[in-house]
């Protein structure tokens, strides 16, 4: 079983094979890719995408039928790769007909020698510097960036991975946002030309010509490797098949609980910037992130509701990817911008949960310490009353030294007050200090 | 025997231009018209040879052509030979004259002597 698609060729319809609209698709590419030098490239690539189809037509007899990849790799042979005509343009620029005569001059080495040997001359940093970074999405497990990096670093993809896991644990998943990053900057390496480029190949026709046939070759040749899977491939792909299952069903126990929570989750991030952004610009006090409810617990009770919020996202995302990659078994088909969109969901997750937290500690804190600091001033009211009695007593007999510094202990506890509302942070040393001439009489 | 190919792959590459400009002084061809009579000819290996030729005589002022509309399918373009495609022909024509005539020569001569 294959899938076909109906698509228009030069004005004419066709119902083609999957595979071979990929080799038609990857030859012309390669073929406007050839004549980018020359002004009109549109046209020639039109022409000889006219060419196609005509051959087609001839190939039909008024049959409709199928367009199979043997029939495409037949007329990409009858029309000639690229590097096969471009050499007869002669009204290329001087400059290029300079690289030009220097390609006929390789051309004619490699027919005296045979096997030429293409590239080992070049040093390392020649190389390097030729390649580009691309994400591999062909041998991707994830994004394809570690793939990628391998491609550009001349080392194993199996190495790269392990490094990469293991610094995920050691870095304290910092190495996991860089790959994030990695995965949103680096581009992917869709057409042959960028593949050759991440690859560090030089993009030549000839090169370039190359991998279309090579594509053709691979796709050739694939359906009959995937039959001729050997007992050990057999025994992952049975682990996988079963893995997968457990994980469907655990995503089931799971993921509906969860995509509660993203909802909830989501709305509390909504809630959350809405009330940040306010008070950045000075609509709204302090006070209101406790929702009207100004006291410490309340605020403390809702900054660790947003951090569980936060926690829940954070967690969530990726499980829920998870379950769903396992659903869909391979390739998951959600949309580079669903995955951008998940992506920022996420790290606002990662945001609220830190800040929160942090927010939420502090505040637990200032609980614990204002608890405390009422009990003492409680404590310390009731002895003031004590000594005040103490003092009225010795009032009439002693100087009016003391009374200015009744005034004063009295204004230290309504001072404590209200910068408890105003909900600074004050250190215990201080409020200590402060009411030290008071305990003293 | 690629060696053969070569040399004949060679030669065509050089001809090829002469012929597209013989054919279309006898009419107005669309591609695949020429690709026929010079697949017939065996003049033509790779088909996209030609797409590069034809744009390269067009842009010489050589050739043109004009969008037509065909029986089936889409409109396609025919090309016509223009009167500085016309002098070129004639000039290309005295030179052919002139190596075939000097090539026949030094073959004579080679087998004179093997004779």
């Amino acid at each position: 079983m294959k899938k076909t698609l109906n698509i228009n060729l030069a004005g004419y319809p066709f119902i083609i094979d999957d595979d071979a609209y990929n080799l038609l698709k990857d030859y012309l590419d390669t073929i406007r890719y050839a004549f980018k030098t020359s002004e009109d490239t549109a046209e020639l690539a039109e022409d000889i995408e006219a060419r196609v189809a005509e051959i087609l037509i001839g190939n039909e007899n008024g049959n409709v039928r199928i367009v199979s990849v043997a029939e495409i790799s037949q007329v990409i042979e009858r029309i000639g790769k690229p590097s096969d005509f471009i050499e007869i343009d002669e009204t290329a620029t001087p400059e290029i007909e300079d690289e030009k005569v220097k390609e006929e001059e390789k051309f004619s080495e490699k027919t005296q020698h045979p096997t030429p040997p293409p590239y080992e001359s070049t040093s390392f940093f020649k190389k390097f510097s030729k390649k580009r970074l691309f994400r591999d999405p062909q041998n991707s497990m994830l994004g394809g960036v570690c793939s990628g990096l391998s491609h550009y670093l001349n080392v194993d993809v199996t190495w790269v991975r392990i490094i990469v896991v293991l610094l995920f644990f050691l870095s304290a998943s910092t190495v996991g946002i860089a790959y994030i990053i990695l995965w949103i900057v680096v581009p992917e390496a869709r057409t042959p030309y960028q593949r050759m480029q991440m690859m560090g190949e030089n993009p030549t026709m000839e090169n370039i010509g190359k991998t279309v046939t090579e594509n053709f070759q691979k796709q050739d040749v694939e359906p009959s490797q995937n039959n001729t899977k050997d007992g050990v491939m057999g025994f992952f792909s049975l682990l996988l098949s079963v893995l997968t299952k457990c994980l469907i069903i655990l995503g089931l126990l799971i993921g509906v609980p969860l995509l509660f929570a993203l909802g909830v989750g989501l709305l509390g991030c909504v809630i959350a910037s809405f009330i940040i952004g306010l008070s950045i610009f000075g609509v709204v006090t302090d006070a209101t992130y406790g929702f009207f409810d100004s006291s410490l617990e309340g605020q403390f009770t809702f900054f660790i509701l947003l951090a569980v919020i936060g926690g829940i996202i954070t967690v969530g995302i990726p499980l829920w990817l998870l379950v769903r990659m396992a659903w869909k078994k391979k390739e998951s088909n959600t949309s580079a911008a669903t995955r951008r969109a998940l992506l920022v969901v996420w790290l606002c997750g990662i945001a609220l949960l830190s800040v929160f937290t942090v927010k939420g500690v502090e505040k637990w804190k200032k609980l614990k310490m204002y608890e405390l600091t009422q009990r003492e001033t409680s404590a310390r009211e009731w002895e003031n009353s004590q000594s005040h009695e103490i003092e009225e007593v010795f009032e009439t007999e002693s100087d009016s030294e003391t009374k200015p510094e009744v005034e004063n202990s009295s204004m230290v506890i309504s001072k404590i007050e209200t910068i408890n509302k105003n909900d600074t942070l004050i250190s215990d040393s201080d409020i200590v200090n402060e009411s030290v001439p008071d305990s003293i009489h | 025997m690629s060696e053969d190919n070569n040399i004949r792959s060679q030669m065509r590459k050089g001809m090829l231009e002469y012929c597209v400009l013989l054919i279309l002084n006898r009419k107005r061809a669309y591609p695949s018209d020429i690709i026929d009579e010079l697949t017939t000819a065996s003049m033509i290996v790779v088909e996209g040879t030609l797409y590069t030729l034809l744009n390269r005589l067009r842009k010489e002022g050589k050739l043109n052509y004009e969008w037509e509309e065909s029986p089936k399918g889409p409109p396609r373009k025919y090309y016509f030979i223009t009167p500085l495609g016309r002098d070129t022909l004639s000039e290309m024509s005295r030179a052919w004259d002139e190596i075939v005539e000097n090539v026949n020569h030094f073959r004579k001569l080679n087998n004179n002597i093997l004779q």
